[in-house]
């Protein structure tokens, strides 16, 4: 009885409490909404099962994945053979580019940087375009694996160049945005030269490549991609409070002792892995890098250790339902799911931009 | 304990902002205002105290050459204030006191930041402000979280470029107060760079004027708000008088021509 009137007559105590519990508070509400944000991703998986030619119900699947020797050979086939990796792709495809999105945003300080910004998405391309104009198969991998591969070490080369330039150049902003989009108008052009010196055959590869398309996925890749977000995620987490800190301004961060320049390149390097490893699988697919952290900084705000696993959720979710919409837009077909996100992602980008505008402008 | 500086130096490229200043030795419990007209390194002066920029000379706090001194302990010590303002952003207040901590100073306990941080919020007046985004805050809002930031880690040397730029009279007046109780309670030194020269003559133990060819004067705020200075510095006539309460006031007659 007296400690509880000590601490109700004592205002400096008494109010201590409230706003470390009012915070407390505030957080739980975030953890519920990512909680929502990873229920969304999985509803999403089962619906993205559950949509293609063969016509099969939600029930099937959840049975299906639940207990394979439930459903007749046929549907496991179809359940874990054609679509589980068609889907899991797409989730783990979308976080990656969520998270590096998110990540890229806040290094640059800039709503509107992107992976793709850098280049990154058309030095994937160019490696890609490399392998199929000049024939690289003569090293004995399929193309299966060689345009990725070749997509990789294309991506990963210029992201070290950007790198590389940016740190003699000291980091900055400027410096990197500026030298990563003339970065992307040049292997742009490069890859219009392939294109223009390239059979038709190829020529419609190239094209195929830059559409982006989950259909070339299997577990294996799905792991490989899996994997490589996972790391980078842990990653990512160690830098959450400087990231966080980061958001109130580059010289605001300087001043509380944060190296930026460090955790910029730091961050650089692990959005190149993780766009280069998503890209080399699928291709071209734009717009979730730049949309997942919008989604995400509108529901949970800009701490990072909130803003970054939501970025992956959003960015997940996002190429999920983009997978679901390029079997059912058109039944029968399925469309390249770049072509889908780009469809569907301008309009809503544009919404968000409306909605936020103000925001923007201050 | 005291901040000493010694021949110091900075430059810009190939321009020289500071040249061989030497000022006398500051003392613990100080609250200092650098004054003098734009561009004569007022915000130079307190970055390199900081560590953002390169001198060369000396400056030694605690009889520790600050040079000599790893990062992490400069960090410990030393409290920047940009002239900046937060930018807007979704984050609210709190995170962003929280974080910056974290990102630093690992060795205090969540118990201990979550109550510094506390203090410091009610010290300043802000504690309504704690949960609300940057975005939706005014300019002046966001410079007090601005140095909410900086006092959360109780550093021994407060840097303020400017803290009460954005501020209406009455936080003006608030932060400075809070400023010189902090300085005086825990023993530190504050330099704070204005252009205010009725607050610095008002709440200031020490002013150190600037003017183009380097320090112009330093001691007590009387002795260097004089008539001379005030020409030599600013290009004005000027005088301090006293108001009918008895404070000091500088009073700006005229442009020299």
């Amino acid at each position: 009885m007296d400690m509880t009137n000590a601490a109700v007559n004592d205002p400096i105590r008494n109010a201590s409490e409230s706003i470390a519990m009012d915070y407390r508070r505030f957080v739980t509400k975030r953890i519920l909404l990512l909680a929502t944000l990873l229920i969304i991703a999985l509803c999403s998986l089962l619906v993205d099962l559950a949509t293609g030619p063969a016509l099969l119900s939600l029930w099937d699947v959840c049975v299906g994945l639940w207990n394979p020797d439930g459903v007749s050979a046929t549907t496991q086939v179809i359940i874990w053979d054609v679509r589980l990796p068609y889907a899991l792709m797409a989730l783990v495809v979308g976080a990656c580019l969520g998270l590096g999105g998110a990540e890229m945003q806040t290094v640059l300080n800039n709503p509107l940087a992107s992976p793709f910004t850098l280049g990154i998405g058309s030095a994937a391309t160019l490696g890609a375009s490399l392998a199929i104009v000049f024939d690289l198969s003569w090293i004995g991998l399929s193309f299966t694996y060689l345009l990725p591969l070749t997509a990789f070490l294309s991506a990963l080369a210029v992201s070290l160049l950007i790198l590389l330039v940016t740190r003699s150049m000291g980091a900055t902003v400027h410096t990197v945005v500026l030298f990563g989009i003339a970065l992307m108008f040049g292997l742009n052009a490069v890859v219009g030269l392939l294109q223009f010196v390239a059979d038709s055959g190829a020529l419609q590869q190239i094209v195929f490549w830059t559409m982006g398309s989950l259909a070339r996925a299997n577990m294996e890749k799905v792991t490989i991609v899996g994997v490589v977000f996972f790391v980078c995620f842990l990653w990512s987490l160690t830098q959450v409070w400087a990231m966080t800190s980061l958001r109130a301004g580059e010289e605001q961060a300087r001043s509380s002792g944060i190296n930026v320049e460090r955790v910029r390149l730091i961050v650089l390097f692990r959005v190149s892995l993780l766009t280069a490893v998503a890209l080399a699988f699928v291709g071209e697919i734009g717009f979730i890098g730049l949309i997942g952290p919008h989604i995400a900084r509108m529901m949970l705000g800009e701490d990072h250790r909130f803003f970054l696993p939501g970025s992956a959720l959003a960015g997940a979710i996002l190429l999920s339902l983009s997978s679901i919409a390029s079997k059912a837009l058109i039944p029968g077909v399925i469309l390249p799911v770049g072509i889908v996100t780009a469809i569907v992602g301008i309009p809503l980008f544009i919404s968000l931009i409306m909605t936020r505008g103000r925001e923007y402008s201050s | 304990m005291t901040l000493q500086i010694n021949d110091l130096s900075v430059s810009y490229g190939s321009r020289k902002v500071i040249s061989h200043f030497t000022l006398s030795a500051i003392p613990e419990g100080s609250l200092v205002a650098v004054i003098g007209p734009n561009a004569v390194g007022k915000s130079t002066l307190l970055k390199s105290l900081a560590g953002l920029l390169k001198y060369s000379g000396n400056i030694s706090l605690h009889q520790r050459v600050m040079r000599d001194l790893p990062h992490r302990e400069v960090i410990k010590h030393v409290g920047y204030l940009p002239q900046t303002l937060p930018q807007p952003t979704t984050l609210v207040a709190y995170e962003l006191v929280y974080s910056a901590c974290r990102a630093v100073c690992g060795n205090q306990t969540n118990v201990q930041l979550e109550a510094s941080i506390e203090r410091v919020f009610r010290l300043l007046g802000i504690h309504d402000l704690a949960l609300r985004r940057l975005s939706e805050m005014s300019g002046g809002q966001r410079q007090m979280v601005g140095l909410a930031q900086v006092l959360v880690r109780h550093p021994s040397l407060l840097l303020l470029d400017e803290p009460t730029s954005a501020l209406d009279l009455h936080w003006q007046l608030n932060v400075l107060e809070a400023i010189r109780e902090e300085t005086h309670k825990t023993k530190a030194i504050a330099l704070i760079a204005s252009h205010d020269l009725n607050l610095a003559l008002r709440f200031c133990d020490q002013l150190i004027m600037l003017g183009p060819g380097g320090v112009l004067a330093m001691g007590e705020p009387m002795s260097v708000l004089t008539p001379e200075h005030l020409r030599t510095a600013y290009g004005i006539e000027g005088r301090v008088e006293r108001c009918s309460r008895g404070y000091p006031i500088v009073l700006a007659d005229s442009a020299c021509i």
